[in-house]
């Protein structure tokens, strides 16, 4: 059994734009609550979420990449203890072209149940992929997304 | 009524909730929901003789019901700032629905409304 995160949305742009929005640091930044990911982006390299003062979120692996259409990472949170002892989760990235939009595809998935972790990713991916959007169709981002929570 | 399964769909916008109700009644998207989403053919859902407008709290809440009751869609909207979160749950009364009720199209057109409220251009709809 596993629990599951499945989010879709249409974007305007090209599968190359999407790809180098949701590879590229400095794009990541501009969108996902100013963090950013570092990777060599190649199968079996390492892969890490940094936030905006230097800590890890998260850490993994790439385990499949086919550039620019899909990309599955082994990811598992680091800064939260409960979320943390949950284990690895796979996130997989699907683009294709539909129309003159981009469907993206996110699907988060853990081997467990009543999964915090997936509780977490669910409330966090509409807000990025939303602002994802809005950032390649108006050149902004999300208000809110556009740095990281003064609180957390 | 007892709905037996649901889904849920999240998105974020630019814009304000007033906008948004707007766009929501223009015949284009009003038609696209109810035909990819709420299984009702080109039925505009808010002519006066479809009675599928179920509830309304402007600009809060809206309730749409598919006209044969087997499934409603419930849109909640919350402002905050300049961003709206708009959260679309789709209950269906039966465990197992009709394949042309289940809904797989709100990710569609849930994104051409983003994309026409913040660019003023709604998209092609592969639809």
């Amino acid at each position: 059994m596993s629990d599951r995160f499945v989010y879709v949305t249409y974007i305007r742009t090209t599968p190359q734009k999407l790809w180098d929005a949701l590879l590229k640091p400095e794009f990541q930044r501009a969108y996902w609550f100013g963090v950013h990911q570092e990777s060599e982006w190649k199968k079996g390299a390492s892969w890490k979420m940094v936030f905006p003062d230097g800590r890890v979120a998260d850490t993994g692996e790439v385990l499949e990449i086919d550039p620019p259409r899909h990309l599955v990472l082994k990811w598992r949170n680091e800064f939260r203890p409960e979320l943390k002892v949950e284990g690895y989760s796979r996130c997989t990235y699907d683009l294709e072209t539909v129309a003159d939009t981009v469907k993206l595809t996110i699907t988060h998935e853990i081997d467990k149940t009543a999964s915090q972790f997936i509780v977490a990713v669910s409330g966090g991916w509409p807000k990025v992929l939303s602002s994802l959007k809005s950032f390649l169709e108006t050149g902004n981002a999300l208000p809110e997304t556009q740095k990281y929570p003064a609180k957390a | 009524m007892t709905m037996a399964r649901q889904s849920k769909y999240v998105t974020y916008l630019r814009g304000s909730r007033e906008g948004l109700w707007q766009t929501l009644k223009q015949p284009e998207f009003a038609s696209a929901y109810a035909a990819g989403c709420l299984g009702n053919g080109n039925t505009d859902p808010w002519a006066p003789s479809a009675g599928e407008v179920h509830e309304i709290d402007y600009p809060r809440l809206l309730v749409l019901s598919c006209r044969d009751q087997s499934s409603r869609a419930i849109f909640e909207m919350e402002e905050d700032g300049d961003t709206v979160q708009v959260t679309v749950t789709h209950e269906f009364a039966r465990e197992r629905p009709p394949v042309e009720a289940r809904c797989h199209d709100w990710p569609n057109v849930l994104s051409s409304l983003k994309s026409y409220l913040e660019t003023g251009h709604a998209g092609v709809r592969h639809a």
